[in-house]
């Protein structure tokens, strides 16, 4: 399992983090000031980390330096939002930077293109009997390699990236056809209904009600 | 024009017209005087002649007049002696002068003109002799036109020394001059770059007067400047800060609404988010309220009137009493003024906003005391603390919106920073002031200044 740390002052937003982040199979450790942040990068050995620019005792930029030269890469999760902000914590070797509030489905999927770009993705994904390469873009049921196509694989892969999250029908469109694409959200049904088939998961991908769907993995 | 060169045309031009026009007169009255001296003379010599004329019988007068026209003419001197209609003598012809240039002649009378012919320049001088006949000499007078034109010429050598002279004597002084106008244009050149960092020789003529006010005046632009850059910097921060303030609780109330939305969540966790997502929103209502009451100010439409201080403080006692018991300090109020001029619930606020503050730094059994009296003029209302103190360079901070001296300790007790930003502004509100002393370790002293 992934580590991720979050550093950030408020305790309301770092448990609101982790609870994103833990549904979506990160493993989570939390520091409330710069000082505790350092520590913690020796003791927890993240994979990344989310950090505030405005903290107590050290601020985000000065501790930025420790993780980078860990070669734990970071993202700046933080309130300020002026051009000046965003370009001096990418100078200092930062990843992205995402400005509050967020939404959880940009917050994981910027994590996960940061981890995809240092190698510490894994091209695999596999839950009961289903086992998925996203490179190969193979899917397995039972050990038995199962057709798909490209629209359906684009479905499955949105619906993993944010598993234990519901995504609305339109979100789900908009991820997997494009902004561009003007479907029917029956179109997303249909697909949904193809994909719970095809994988025997129909208690995996959970319909909410009048909203969208869920794939539930415990 | 530059002002150098203009002093420079301004002291040559009258200068050299000075040295040209005493020159010329110069000249011209010797020229004057050289003249008159040489028609004297002639006029003399006519009397010499006149004399011997008359001392001789007259059929022998031709002969002394040729007589003495003889020893003339080695000085250049002519003579010409007639009667009516015959010329008895004359030896005038050698000037290339004739009759008709001697002018009017009368008895007795020696009239000197000066005529010129070929270049050549004459006193003529005639007169009637009392037996009608005339007398003329002539004298060349050329040495005198010789003597004018030579100092002419030696007035000009000495003019174009002068010139020379004054000339250099005038662009020294020139420069001199203005010297420290071009030094005060280099440094003006700075200052219109940003630069304040000025020292001009100061003095006490013009110049270093006008040094002394401009170094002063690129003192308080530096000061004025470095003024605007504090301000603009402190508004910077204090956006920077709101927006980070406003920021944490609204991506709080976001983010766990998202939550809600999209999680399979279990009941408790669901009404521990809700709980969340209601004391965020508490917490942005009571920020804007006190930004509100932060830019009230330039409003000022406030209020005034005589305050009953006992009331103020027993609605205070009111007010905090649960937080008191709460945090189990003891809180002693020794009120010795009667009324307070001013809105009431502006002063209700900054006295609790203090006692507050007091009450999150004191330790548990500890007391508050809060000091109510008037002295010198006016009146004090003191809060003091037995907490752990503000160190000096907070202290200068303290009074900044968002400012918080325990950052972490603060927000968890539900403080925007901005408690005595507000009491600060309040104060100004009332002409008054807010004062802080304190001693790391030994608690601290609000006070609250107000004019009587």
């Amino acid at each position: 399992m992934r580590k991720i740390l979050i550093v950030d002052d408020e305790e309301k937003i770092r448990e609101l983090i982790r609870m994103n982040l833990e549904l979506a199979g990160y493993e989570c450790e939390e520091a409330e000031d710069g000082e505790q942040a350092v520590i913690k990068l020796k003791e927890f050995n993240p994979d990344l980390a989310l950090l505030d620019i405005m903290l107590p005792k050290k601020n985000g930029y000065e501790i930025a330096e420790d993780f980078i030269n860990a070669d734990v890469p970071v993202i700046f999760l933080t309130a300020k939002d002026s051009v000046m902000d965003k370009v001096k914590g990418l100078k200092l070797g930062a990843e992205d930077y995402i400005v509050k509030p967020f939404e959880s489905m940009e917050l994981l999927a910027r994590i996960e293109v940061v981890l995809r770009r240092r190698g510490k993705e894994s091209d695999e994904f596999e839950y009961k009997n289903v086992k998925i390469n996203f490179s190969t873009r193979e899917v397995f049921v039972n050990g038995a390699p199962v057709e798909m196509t490209a629209q359906e694989f684009a479905l499955l892969e949105v619906l993993i990236k944010n598993k234990n999250l519901a995504l609305s029908r339109e979100k789900l469109l908009e991820s997997a056809w494009g902004y561009d694409y003007y479907g029917d959200t029956r179109t997303v049904d249909m697909h949904i209904q193809r994909l719970r088939k095809k994988l025997n998961w129909e208690d995996v991908i959970v319909t909410v009600f009048k909203y969208g769907y869920r794939l539930e993995i415990n | 024009m530059k002002l150098s060169f203009k002093i420079f045309l301004g002291i040559c031009i009258p200068a050299i017209a000075v040295i040209l026009i005493i020159s010329s007169i110069v000249i011209d009255k010797n020229h004057q005087t050289n003249l008159e001296a040489e028609r004297l003379a002639v006029v003399q010599n006519v009397k010499d002649v006149e004399r011997n004329i008359k001392s001789v019988k007259e059929d022998v007068s031709v002969e002394i007049v040729e007589l003495m026209s003889n020893s003339y003419e080695k000085k250049d001197i002519y003579v010409a002696y007639y009667d009516d209609e015959n010329t008895l003598y004359s030896n005038i012809g050698n000037t290339g002068l004739g009759q008709e240039d001697i002018g009017a002649i009368e008895y007795n009378k020696y009239v000197a003109d000066v005529k010129e012919h070929n270049s050549n320049f004459y006193v003529v001088v005639s007169t009637k002799l009392d037996d009608g006949k005339v007398l003329t000499i002539i004298k060349n007078i050329n040495s005198v036109f010789e003597t004018r034109k030579e100092l002419i010429n030696n007035c000009i050598y000495i003019v174009v020394i002068s010139i020379i002279i004054i000339g250099i004597l005038a662009y020294i002084i020139s420069k001199t001059l203005t010297r420290p106008l071009e030094k005060m244009k280099k440094e003006m050149n700075k200052l219109s770059k940003g630069d304040y960092d000025i020292h001009l020789k100061e003095g006490h003529d013009e110049f270093g007067k006008l040094a002394k006010n401009f170094n002063s005046m690129s003192k308080e632009l530096e000061a004025r400047n470095n003024e605007l850059i504090e301000s603009a910097n402190n508004k910077q921060l204090f956006i920077d800060n709101l927006s980070h303030e406003m920021n944490t609780p609204l991506t709080s109330i976001q983010g766990y609404a998202e939550l809600m939305e999209k999680a399979n969540l279990d009941e408790e966790r669901k009404s521990k988010y809700l709980r969340y997502i209601q004391d965020e929103s508490k917490r942005i209502q009571d920020m804007y309220k006190k930004l509100l009451l932060l830019s009230y100010k330039k409003n000022s439409d406030f209020e005034k009137s005589e305050v009953n201080m006992s009331q103020v403080f027993t609605e205070i006692g009111n007010t905090l009493e649960d937080r008191l018991k709460k945090a189990k300090i003891e809180l002693i109020i020794n009120n010795q003024l009667n009324s307070l001029y001013g809105d009431e619930t502006l002063i209700i606020m900054s006295i609790s906003n203090l006692i507050k503050n007091a009450i999150n730094v004191s330790a548990p059994k500890s007391k508050i005391i809060v000091n109510a009296f008037e002295m010198n003029n006016h009146k004090y209302i003191q809060v003091v603390d037995q907490g752990p103190g503000i160190s000096k360079e907070d202290i200068k901070k303290i009074t900044e919106p968002f400012y918080r001296v325990d950052k972490v300790r603060s927000r968890k007790n539900g403080g925007a920073g901005l408690g005595l930003s507000i009491c600060k502004s309040i104060m100004e509100m009332h002409n008054g002031d807010l004062k802080i002393e304190s001693e790391l370790g030994k608690g601290s002293i609000f006070i609250l200044e107000f004019p009587v």
